[in-house]
């Protein structure tokens, strides 16, 4: 269980794209990050990436509920359950938990005839987002996603890694997504364990697709986020104040997709950080 | 003030968008088909460059190819929007779909569309049944890395073009053929598949099915109504 030592720090930053900015269309992605002081013994992520196409119109509420969804369900998990108890139920849950959101928000909001133009959409359709949440303590680290967007592991030898593995059966800019009737077997989980080794995190950072987008390929996105985790370890106050006109950058240049990132860093270590 | 955090401007890129737009230009389509092309393609690149320019976060670029007796690139590299001037094509000869569909293939690998690029939109535009041998051209189509993620649009001109081949070009199940049976259909459609993906690729997007609208909007534009039908 945890301890109350506030090893992680955590934040969280989003923008708008340009290209939602010309049109009047409101950034459609979220994050959420528990405790809201941004320091704590037990962290936890989400950001989602509203789909933002016609038939997804309230996809930016969509988002907001599977990251308020998402991180309450896990907080809860990761505060009160056996850690070996945690893993199973946790994708039913946050599917459940969206999709009564979703119900509540269509009976306080009834779609118009107007905006029901969709055949053969369900009634989850038009709040369509994708989510990446992660919870982390001292022992384990859970780790969940569907659809597109970047989760990344740092460690103090300065290497990252993808936890997940990537999407299978898409093409072009397809994505799974929580509106689809089977959104639970596109769930990408993994859990970690501390084993007392090298092997355990020191940074976690979860991305909407807008920032990966804007890089010119995959090697300049890591290289980035390499970059990333040396100065928030660094200088995290610092760091933080200067992520959203970071991200505003990438994306006036890059994609012009809305663009959120969550990042979290482990305090408690000594080790070298080499970038 | 906070500090900013370094960026690397050569890391990022906007991303390219290609269209491929092939055209037949058979003996079937002399006279007032391809005197309509002509006419709808220099009407939709006036529409195009706008898309582009309002959607500054995309590159949009253009290949035109030619097929009748052989297939060939009238515009072959990726030429940015802006800069294209159309030249009228010319009609005569066969039909082979078969060649123009490998000359495609070739393009839509990894290595002739690098870096980040949003899925290519490919536009066949045809009035007849290919002369020859388009199962091949279809299987090396296919078998290109990239045909699977491309937005595959076509335009049947006239009432004797080759629905079944249309379809099988664009392999979807909720999209079917542009059907332009005059002039009035061919320039609408003609537009509509060269700017209508473009701005939906400039509104960033990412969905179970990004194809759907589409079908959609084909749903909703078909049929045209006009006195003078091909």
């Amino acid at each position: 269980m945890s301890s109350d030592y506030p090893n992680w720090k955590i934040a969280g930053a989003s923008v708008r794209g340009a290209a939602h900015s010309r049109s009047g269309l409101p950034n459609q992605d979220a994050v959420r990050f528990l405790p809201d002081t941004g320091a704590g013994a037990r962290i936890v992520a989400a950001v989602s990436d509203g789909h933002g196409s016609a038939p997804h119109f309230r996809s930016s509420t969509g988002a907001r509920f599977a990251t308020q969804g998402a991180t309450d369900i896990l907080a809860w998990h990761l505060d009160t359950q056996e850690d070996d108890e945690i893993e199973g139920a946790l994708v039913g849950e946050i599917i459940s938990h969206w999709q009564t959101s979703v119900i509540a928000d269509l009976q306080a909001n009834p779609i118009s005839e107007e905006d029901n133009i969709y055949p053969g959409r369900s009634a989850y359709t038009p709040y369509g987002a994708t989510l990446i949440t992660v919870a982390a303590d001292e022992n384990i680290a859970i780790l969940l996603q569907i659809g597109d967007g970047d989760l990344l592991l740092g460690y103090a030898d300065g290497s990252i890694e993808r936890p997940l593995r990537d999407d299978e059966g898409l093409h072009g800019e397809e994505t799974y997504s929580l509106c689809q009737d089977d959104a639970g077997q596109y769930f990408r989980v993994a859990t970690m364990w501390n084993q007392g080794d090298h092997h355990w995190p020191d940074f976690i950072i979860l991305a909407t697709d807008g920032v990966a987008k804007s890089f010119r390929d995959n090697d300049g996105f890591e290289e980035a986020i390499k970059h990333l985790r040396t100065l928030a370890h660094d200088n995290w106050d610092e760091t933080i104040e200067a992520l959203p006109s970071w991200l505003e950058e990438v994306s006036r240049n890059g994609s012009g997709d809305d663009s959120t990132i969550c990042i979290a860093i482990r305090t408690d270590t000594n080790m070298p950080r080499k970038e | 003030m906070a500090k900013k955090i370094p960026l690397d401007p050569a890391a990022i890129a906007r991303r390219q968008l290609q269209i491929l737009l092939a055209v037949d230009c058979s003996g079937s389509m002399q006279g007032d088909r391809i005197a309509s092309l002509n006419y709808a393609m220099r009407t939709a690149l006036p529409e195009l460059r706008s898309v582009a320019a309002d959607n500054p976060e995309v590159d949009v670029r253009m290949s035109v190819l030619r097929f009748a007796s052989t297939a060939e690139w009238q515009i072959e590299a990726p030429e940015p929007v802006e800069n294209i001037q159309w030249t009228d094509l010319t009609a005569e000869g066969e039909t082979h779909l078969g060649d123009a569909l490998r000359l495609l293939a070739d393009r839509l690998t990894p290595a002739a569309m690098p870096g980040r690029q949003l899925p290519p939109i490919l536009v066949l535009a045809s009035d007849g049944y290919p002369t020859d041998d388009f199962e091949s051209g279809f299987d090396a189509f296919f078998a290109a890395e990239l045909t699977s993620s491309a937005i595959r649009l076509a335009i049947a001109i006239g009432s004797d073009a080759d629905n079944e081949i249309l379809g099988r070009f664009i392999r979807h199940p909720e999209l079917k053929p542009l059907k332009a049976n005059n002039a009035t259909d061919l320039v609408k459609y003609i537009k509509w598949a060269t700017t209508a993906p473009v701005k939906a690729a400039s509104s960033p997007t990412n969905s179970p099915d990004p194809l759907k609208a589409f079908a959609q909007e084909i749903d909703e534009n078909q049929p045209v109504t006009s006195d003078i039908i091909w």
